[in-house]
């Protein structure tokens, strides 16, 4: 069975198994964790393990320094699908839709016609003039 | 080049001034353009990073500002220490004062009136509007009048604004903003980068890009590392100003002082001069900020042109602020809760900004702790939070025009990162610290700038107004002497 499959078949139990491989663990597991997040959300959308691997070397690093620090980090994650106090997100869904907007912004995603039919390329994540609906 | 070692720092100059941010510089740019030969001394704590440098750095300033200062709550309050102060870190918001901002004491019995009216600072707001190229909508002119058209075109409104704008023409208009929306000889066009403390093209006004003839102007000197500590005075006018650079204190006199340190940093070098009354330091405040998510049915967002596209006036003004304080909402153009999850609908969220009016408190404000720092304390309002409370309930009817699927509550914000009201501005000395030209009532050689001076705390940003009265003080004063 192919990796994708696994992550795939796994849905949001992947999602909480791979919490702690992927905070402590090594660079591959990283990338299954968000692999988890973003196969759920994107479903037939053509993303490559080399893909998530790119966006993992470059998001993680950042996706640390919003959280302040590894306990931090640690926190949010294992208080997935936990609500904390009123008027806050739901944890999970603060990380899921963080770690989604990052991956879509910095990919071709938008400028796909139909990113089911064509592979989803991420190309970095910009500083400046990112946002791709803006109207001048 | 007007930075200057300490080595050649003269003993006496025609103006010592304090600090460099907003209310400082826009003083200073207007006695240069009347007296260019004035002689001008700027002290500046922080150093003068250029915006290459701090973006390398990802910092406005090397000095964090909770460094600076004791604080007795969790309250934050936000800062940069550092050549053009606010300028550097602001993200360029400029809405104006509406004009009954200016005499809510009058007009609702809350607070104090302030001690000039909007029409004698309107030519100031034009002129600090087009030395900061402002873009803005003609058509906000039916709330806040003005004399002169904005110097650039408005940044184009989002869908969900559009939508809001086509129902309510008069209540919902383009935020004006220090973020080009056209390119300028020193500024590039705002792209919507959406994280303009450290914009990455230079899009919106800071000191270094906007009165660049300062730094090049052969009068003007400005020491950075200088944190002035406090003023010798003499009867009725200070003499002296004395600051520690380099481990060593120092002085250096003038004929005219200008007190441009923040609303924390000011009072305090007041009360250690020995030179405060009961009135200084007190009512420290800032604005009420919160934050809501709606989740819009069908309709896309983020596609306006600048971080912050649209601000709804429904609630600034109007008799029930006898009862609760007014609130502007923001409409933001930036995914700051991210993208939706729902596969498709990643565009269907608005996030909104509130920023609620809040009276100063007596029981706010700055004294000086055992240590010389600055001793911070602060409560928030009951008529603020009225204010907050109303215009949570007022969500529902306000957003009526959108297709709304849910609201959701993000929270308070920590901070305006705007300090205002513990020097405040009045006709006497019973009720302010500073006349309604900003010179001290005792000490008159002394000008007070900067957001300190203001009366009441609107819903406004304060930078642009802060702009205005330093443009009025200076012309104010020159043509008196």
């Amino acid at each position: 069975m192919e990796r994708r499959t696994v992550l795939i078949g796994g849905g949001a139990l992947a999602f909480s198994t791979l919490i702690g491989a992927a905070v402590g663990g090594a660079a591959y597991d990283r990338a299954g964790f968000f692999a988890a997040i973003l196969r759920r959300l994107l479903t037939d959308a053509i993303v490559t393990d080399e893909e998530v691997e790119q966006f993992t070397e470059v998001y993680w690093p950042l996706m640390r320094s919003r959280y302040g620090s590894r306990a931090a980090l640690m926190r949010v994650l294992h208080a997935a699908d936990r609500m904390l106090i009123p008027g806050e997100l739901k944890s999970s869904e603060q990380l899921e839709r963080d770690v989604l907007t990052a991956f879509l912004i910095g990919s071709n995603f938008f400028q796909l016609k139909d990113p089911r039919n064509e592979p989803v390329d991420f190309v970095g994540i910009s500083a400046a003039c990112a946002n791709p609906f803006r109207r001048d | 080049m007007p930075f200057v070692p300490v080595s050649a720092v003269d003993p006496v100059y025609d103006i010592v001034v304090a600090g460099s941010g907003f209310g400082s510089l826009f003083f200073v740019a207007k006695v240069l353009q009347q007296r260019p030969q004035s002689r001008i001394l700027i002290l500046e704590w922080g150093a003068f990073k250029n915006h290459d440098e701090q973006l390398r750095d990802a910092r406005n300033s090397d000095i964090p500002p909770a460094s600076t200062f004791r604080n007795e709550n969790d309250k934050e309050w936000n800062f940069t220490i550092g050549y053009g102060g606010g300028t550097n870190c602001w993200f360029g918001h400029t809405p104006r004062l509406h004009p009954n901002d200016f005499r809510t004491q009058s007009l609702y019995g809350v607070g104090q009136d302030w001690p000039l009216a909007y029409e004698e600072l309107e030519r100031f707001y034009c002129e600090a509007e087009a030395i900061m190229q402002i873009a803005g909508p003609e058509d906000i002119a039916a709330v806040y009048p003005r004399g002169r058209p904005y110097p650039q075109p408005a940044h184009h409104l989002s869908t969900p604004d559009e939508m809001m704008k086509q129902a309510q023409p008069g209540l919902h208009f383009a935020l004006p903003t220090a973020r080009a929306h056209i390119a300028t000889r020193t500024r590039s066009a705002c792209c919507g980068s959406a994280r303009c403390f450290l914009c990455p093209v230079d899009a919106k006004f800071t000191a270094e890009n906007g009165l660049r003839e300062l730094t090049a102007h052969p009068a003007v000197s400005i020491l950075t590392g200088a944190r002035v500590t406090r003023f010798d005075a003499e009867g009725a006018a200070v003499k002296r100003a004395y600051f520690e650079t380099g481990g060593r204190e120092r002085s250096v006199g003038g004929a005219l002082f200008v007190l441009g340190a923040n609303s924390i940093h000011g009072p305090a070098i007041l009360l250690a001069s020995g030179l405060g009354t009961a009135l200084t330091g007190v009512g420290l405040n800032e604005q009420v900020g919160f934050e809501a998510e709606v989740f819009l049915d069908g309709v896309d967002a983020f596609d306006g042109g600048t971080i912050t596209t649209g601000v709804n006036l429904s609630l600034l003004d109007g008799p029930f602020r006898r009862d609760h304080a007014g609130a502007l909402i923001y409409f933001e153009n930036r995914w700051k809760f991210g993208l939706r999850r729902e596969y498709g609908r990643w565009r269907q969220c608005l996030p909104l900004t509130f920023v609620v009016e809040n009276p100063p408190a007596a029981t706010s404000g700055v004294t000086l702790a055992s240590d010389g720092r600055p001793l911070v304390r602060y409560e928030k309002s009951d008529y603020a939070m009225r204010g907050a409370a109303a215009a949570k309930s007022a969500l529902d009817k306000i957003l009526a025009p959108l297709p709304v699927e849910a609201i959701v509550d993000r929270g308070w914000r920590p901070t305006e990162s705007h300090l205002l009201s513990t020097l405040r501005m009045g006709h006497a000395p019973e009720t302010s610290v500073v006349d309604a030209g900003q010179v001290h009532h005792r000490l008159r050689n002394l000008v007070v700038v900067g957001s300190s001076v203001f009366p009441t705390c609107p819903t406004a940003n304060p930078s642009l107004t802060v702009a205005a009265l330093s443009l009025r003080a200076a012309e104010r004063l020159l043509g008196s002497s």
